[in-house]
């Protein structure tokens, strides 16, 4: 099925922060696994598959509107030394995909495709899912204090 | 933060490369190999960042957080 006008170009925009993300999180992920945060390693590694989720769906959507999945082109990735820094660099990155996912479906709206429209709605709530945990992480670090936040991230030994 | 991935450097580092005078972005990118084969390029792009940085004119993120790592 032919894509309505500038819909393949938005797909792409969107599949370049989605790849960007899948790999910003996964580091982030494998560093707090090798600091012993297991926790945070699980939940942020959890966010990684998310985005490889929805970057497969995207994929599978350029496809079917006959466009070309652009899988060359990457972004920046901003990796924190610290679990802070990568909490903040997170935010920021779910910010501009929220961002980009509703100027999107703004587009979709426009042209009048309606599956696609529907589609990056989706992926808006998994977003907002997200800014909500890492809000949530930064607020509590702000309460009781990163040294008792990341206690609490720690693998519990067995037995 | 990171700031150059191929290369492994930090804030910290460019902030260290400045206390040593080399604060230009041309200078910058010549001492810290960004133009060699070994770099993809990505964070010349944002080359005038790194040297505000090496001056000091951006505040270092990390600077007031404890550190997991160093």
């Amino acid at each position: 099925m032919k894509a309505k006008e500038g819909v393949i170009d938005f797909l792409n925009k969107i599949l370049t922060a989605d790849l960007t993300s899948i790999n910003q999180y996964f580091v982030h992920a494998k560093m707090c696994e090798n600091w012993g945060y297991e926790r945070l390693h699980h939940k942020v590694r959890e966010r990684s598959f998310d985005e490889m989720k929805d970057a497969e769906e995207l994929i599978g959507h350029i496809l079917y509107l006959e466009g070309v999945p652009n899988m060359q082109r990457l972004g920046a990735v901003h990796v924190g030394e610290t679990v802070s820094e990568q909490l903040k660099a997170d935010l920021k990155s779910e910010q501009e995909m929220v961002r980009l996912l509703t100027e999107a479906t703004s587009h979709c709206a426009k042209v009048g495709d309606y599956t696609t429209r529907h589609m990056l709605e989706d992926m808006v709530k998994d977003s907002d899912r997200h800014i909500d945990w890492i809000e949530t992480q930064l607020e509590t670090i702000k309460q009781v204090g990163l040294e008792n936040y990341l206690s609490h991230q720690i693998k519990k030994e067995d037995g | 933060m990171y700031v150059c991935l191929c290369k492994g450097l930090t804030e910290s580092d460019i902030h260290r490369v400045g206390q040593a005078g080399i604060v230009e972005a041309e200078k910058l990118v010549e001492v810290l190999g960004l133009n060699d084969d070994e770099c993809c390029g990505r964070c010349v792009r944002d080359i005038q960042e790194l040297a505000d940085l090496a001056t000091r004119k951006l505040a270092l993120q990390s600077s007031n957080s404890p550190r997991c790592r160093y």
